[in-house]
C-alpha cells in the first residue's frame, strides 16, 4: 500500500528544509517561496519513480531550482536579465550605516545577509548551495544545470563581491566600536 | 592573479582538489605569502557566512500539507491489471534470465559498469583541469604525439591535425580508467579543453551522454574506443568526434 507516499516521506521530506532555504534565498519572501516549494515537491512526487539509486538531495534541489527560476522569469524578468553574472558588477553596498550600538554583531549579520541578497541570483544560488548547504561542485553543477567550470567561476566571483562587502561591514563595525 | 590560479585557490578551500593537486598547492602556499593571506581571507569569509547568514526554515504547515497530499495521492491507485501482471511477469522474467546468461561474461570481475567508467572519465578530465596539468607531452605536432603514445601504451590512437577545423591539438597524457592505462588526446576549442580518452577494445556504449555538466561522445574506430569529454557544447564536441572517426 501507499508505497509512493512512503518513498516521498523518506526521500523528499528530509530535504524540505534545504529546498525551502534555497527558494527563499532566491525569491526573498516566505509566501512565494512556500508556493514554489510546494509545487516543486508535488512535481517531485510525480517523478519519484525516476529516482533510482541517486542522491535525492541534489535531485530535489534541481527541481526546486528550476521551479524557482521559472517563477523569477515570469514574475521578475528584470532581475534575471541582469543576473548571468557575466558583468563584473559592483560589490553590493550594505544599505544601512547605523546599526544599533548595543548589537553590533546583529547589525553585522544583517548587513551580511543584505550583501548576499544583493548578489545577482546566479551568484547567490552558488553561495547558498556551497556555503550554507555545503554541497560539492558536482552537485551544484547538476542543480544549476551548468558545467562545473561555470560553478567555479561564479563561486569565485560571488566570493570576491562578498569580500568587498565584508570590508565595508567591518569598517562600519569599527566605527561603531570607536564611538 | 590568473583566473586558473584563483579557481584552484577556491577549489582547495572547498576540498575539491585531488590529493596530488592539494600537495602541489600546499607547496605553493608555503612559498607565497600573498596566496596564504588570500586563503585566510576566504576562510574568514566562509566562517562569517556560516555563522551569520540566515537559514530559512521550512514552515511546519508546508511539511504537513505535502505529507497529506503525498499519502492521499498515493493511496487509492486502482490496479485493474494487477492479476494480469503475473502472466506478464513470467515471460519477462524468462527474458531477463536469458539476457543475463548472454551477458554473463561481462559480469565477471574486471568488467566495469559503464557509469563508473563515465564517472572516472569525467574525474580524470576534471583533475587535469584543476591541476592545469593537461598534457604529459605538449605538442601541436601529431607526429610527436602519436609515437609518444604508442611507445608508452602499446597501441596507437588516431591523432589527426584538426587545426583547420578549429580544434587545436595541445598534446597528450596518460590517464587511468577502470584500472587500465588509457591515452588522453587533448584538443582546445576556444577556451574549452577536450580530453579524448582512447583504449583498445569495445567502447562500453556509443553515442552522447551528459553528466555533471560535462558532455561525453563515445565511438569506436579501428578496434579502439574513443571517448571525448568536455564542457564544450554537444554539437561541437560531436563535430570533433566525427572528425576523428573519419580521420
Amino acid at each position: 500500500m501507499d508505497e509512493r507516499g512512503r518513498r516521498f516521506e523518506q526521500l523528499v521530506v528530509p530535504h524540505l528544509g534545504a529546498a525551502f532555504n534555497l527558494a527563499r534565498w532566491l525569491v526573498r519572501n516566505d509566501h512565494d517561496a512556500q508556493d514554489i516549494v510546494q509545487d516543486a515537491c508535488l512535481r517531485a512526487l510525480r517523478f519519484l519513480d525516476g529516482l533510482r539509486g541517486e542522491d535525492a538531495r541534489p535531485w530535489l534541489l534541481g527541481i526546486v531550482r528550476n521551479s524557482t527560476w521559472s517563477w523569477l522569469q515570469a514574475n521578475r524578468p528584470a532581475e534575471i536579465a541582469a543576473s548571468d553574472g557575466e558583468d563584473e558588477s559592483q560589490a553590493p553596498a550594505p544599505a544601512s550605516d547605523e546599526p544599533e550600538t548595543s548589537a553590533i554583531r546583529r547589525a553585522e549579520a544583517r548587513l551580511l545577509n543584505e550583501a548576499i541578497t544583493a548578489l545577482p541570483p546566479a551568484l547567490r544560488e552558488v553561495i547558498v548551495l556551497r556555503e550554507i548547504e555545503d554541497l560539492a561542485y558536482r552537485d551544484i553543477a547538476r542543480i544549476a544545470d551548468v558545467p562545473i567550470g561555470t560553478v567555479m567561476s561564479r563561486l569565485a566571483r560571488a566570493r570576491r563581491l562578498l569580500s568587498q562587502s565584508v570590508k565595508v561591514i567591518e569598517a562600519a563595525a569599527d566605527r561603531q566600536r570607536a564611538e | 592573479m590568473k583566473h586558473e590560479d584563483e579557481l584552484r585557490l577556491h577549489a582547495y578551500l572547498d576540498g575539491e582538489l585531488g590529493v596530488t593537486e592539494s600537495i602541489a598547492f600546499e607547496r605553493s602556499l608555503g612559498e607565497d605569502a600573498g596566496l596564504r593571506s588570500q586563503l585566510a581571507e576566504l576562510r574568514a569569509l566562509r566562517a562569517r557566512i556560516r555563522s551569520q547568514a540566515s537559514y530559512h526554515e521550512a514552515p511546519a504547515a508546508l511539511r504537513e500539507k505535502l505529507l497529506a497530499r503525498a499519502h492521499r495521492q498515493a493511496a487509492p491507485q486502482p490496479r485493474p491489471l494487477a492479476r494480469w501482471s503475473v502472466w506478464l511477469a513470467a515471460p519477462a522474467l524468462a527474458a531477463a534470465v536469458l539476457l543475463a546468461a548472454w551477458f554473463a561474461p561481462s559480469l565477471l570481475p574486471g568488467f566495469v559498469m559503464p557509469d563508473l567508467r563515465v564517472q572516472e572519465a569525467i574525474d580524470d578530465h576534471l583533475r587535469a583541469t584543476l591541476a592545469s596539468h593537461w598534457v604529459d607531452v605538449a605538442s601541436s605536432d601529431r607526429h610527436t604525439v602519436k609515437p609518444w603514445l604508442s611507445a608508452k601504451l602499446g597501441f596507437s590512437p588516431s591523432v589527426p591535425d584538426l587545426s583547420e577545423q578549429g580544434f587545436e591539438l595541445i598534446g597528450a597524457r596518460i590517464d587511468v580508467i577502470a584500472s587500465e592505462s588509457v591515452a588522453a588526446l587533448v584538443y582546445r576549442r576556444r577556451q574549452h579543453v577536450v580530453s579524448v580518452f582512447v583504449w583498445p577494445g569495445a567502447s562500453a556504449g556509443t553515442g552522447a551522454l551528459e553528466r555533471r555538466g560535462y558532455h561525453i561522445v563515445r565511438f569506436e574506430r579501428a578496434g579502439l574506443a574513443y571517448w571525448a569529454v568536455s564542457d564544450l557544447n554537444l554539437s561541437e564536441l560531436q563535430d570533433l568526434a566525427n572528425l576523428i572517426a573519419a580521420s
